[in-house]
């Protein structure tokens, strides 16, 4: 993923998720743009399964501001607020592009 | 140690299958229900992890299903994202050993796993010497002996053996003995599992006489039996009366 390392937010990832880490960051990115497709059309159905999947995942792989912004876009879409659903996922974008991660 | 994952997020089956591989658990994965159910007809482990959001019916649905249709008290745990009070509750009354939400840590899925196990009969004390009836085993130098005497096995007979043992009186399926004793390779199948179990109850005298009994589970397995003495009683008076 491209960053730049001077406005990288670092992540230190144990070592052992090596080689998962590319593929599901890779997935998060796709996940934002049916997000943000879904809660522009108000499809808040799918923005609550997709951000219920983060939620309940990021923090495992390490990325706890995943599962954060997750549970963020999964509340908002329960409580059918479409416009805080996407402020979630335009911050999840932001995050990701600007993640670097760091094995120990 | 066989766990069944019952997950259908791929980032999640990827994460746990990754940790418990690299703890030595053999990871058997189903993303639908009724998928393990089915499985379950001819297969056993010693574990379940189950999600609660599935494609067709919920993991609430399933947990209810292996509480009235698997006999023995294979432990389950609940990995889920609902972190609601009334959600854990209803599940751990459902029959759930224990609940986990998620995200999930390595250290303490693994640490809660073991923990169930050691509380359910599925993981004995790993003691590298025990006795069960007639028998001493010792893991350490590999032999058995029964009634002091020693009984020649074969390594595999041996592994065996002490898997049967440690889980008496559990329904063991063919690929989880297949599993555990010869570990996951693409050349065995099942028949191997009968051949040897055949030839161990003749070594060890595990019959009905001698107050043990090894039973076949048509298209299913094996579980070792330790049969009570008026049963045994009454097993060597038929066996004398004239027929």
């Amino acid at each position: 993923m491209d960053t730049d390392t001077n406005t990288a937010i670092v992540v230190r990832v144990e070592g052992e998720l090596r080689e998962l880490v590319p593929r599901f960051l890779a997935n998060c990115a796709r996940d934002v743009e049916i997000l943000a497709r879904a809660a522009a059309q108000s499809d808040l159905d799918t923005a609550r399964k997709i951000g219920h999947s983060l939620k309940g995942v990021g923090g495992g792989y390490g990325f706890d501001e995943i599962t954060r912004l997750g549970a963020s876009i999964e509340t908002a879409a329960k409580a059918g607020d479409a416009g805080a659903a996407h402020a979630a996922v335009e911050e999840l974008r932001s995050y990701l592009k600007a993640v670097y991660v760091e094995y120990v | 140690m066989r766990v069944a994952i019952l997950e259908d997020d791929p980032a999640q089956i990827d994460l746990v299958t990754l940790w418990l591989n690299n703890s030595g658990f053999h990871c058997h994965v189903f993303t639908y229900g009724k998928e393990l159910t089915r499985a379950l007809a001819r297969e056993s482990f010693d574990i379940f992890l189950l999600d609660w959001e599935l494609p067709d019916i919920s993991g609430a649905e399933v947990l209810q299903w292996i509480r009235q249709n698997v006999r023995d008290t294979t432990p389950v745990i609940f990995t889920t994202a609902r972190d609601r009070e009334e959600d854990i509750a209803a599940m751990l009354k459902a029959g759930a050993d224990d609940y986990l939400v998620k995200p999930l840590r390595k250290m303490e899925l693994l640490a809660r796993m073991h923990a169930v196990m050691r509380r359910s009969r599925n993981e004995k004390p790993a003691d590298d010497v025990f006795e069960i009836g007639e028998f001493r085993v010792n893991v350490e130098s590999r032999t058995v002996h029964r009634h002091g005497q020693q009984v020649e096995l074969t390594q595999k007979d041996f592994d065996l053996a002490v898997f049967l043992f440690r889980n008496l009186g559990r329904l063991l399926s063919r690929g989880h003995i297949l599993e555990n004793v010869w570990g996951r390779s693409p050349n065995l199948n099942t028949r191997t599992v009968d051949t040897h179990v055949s030839r161990l109850r003749s070594k060890l005298g595990l019959v009905p006489d001698n107050g043990w009994r090894l039973v076949a589970i048509y298209q299913h397995g094996y579980r070792l039996e330790q049969i009570q003495r008026e049963e045994q009683a009454e097993s060597m008076s038929t066996a004398a009366t004239p027929s």
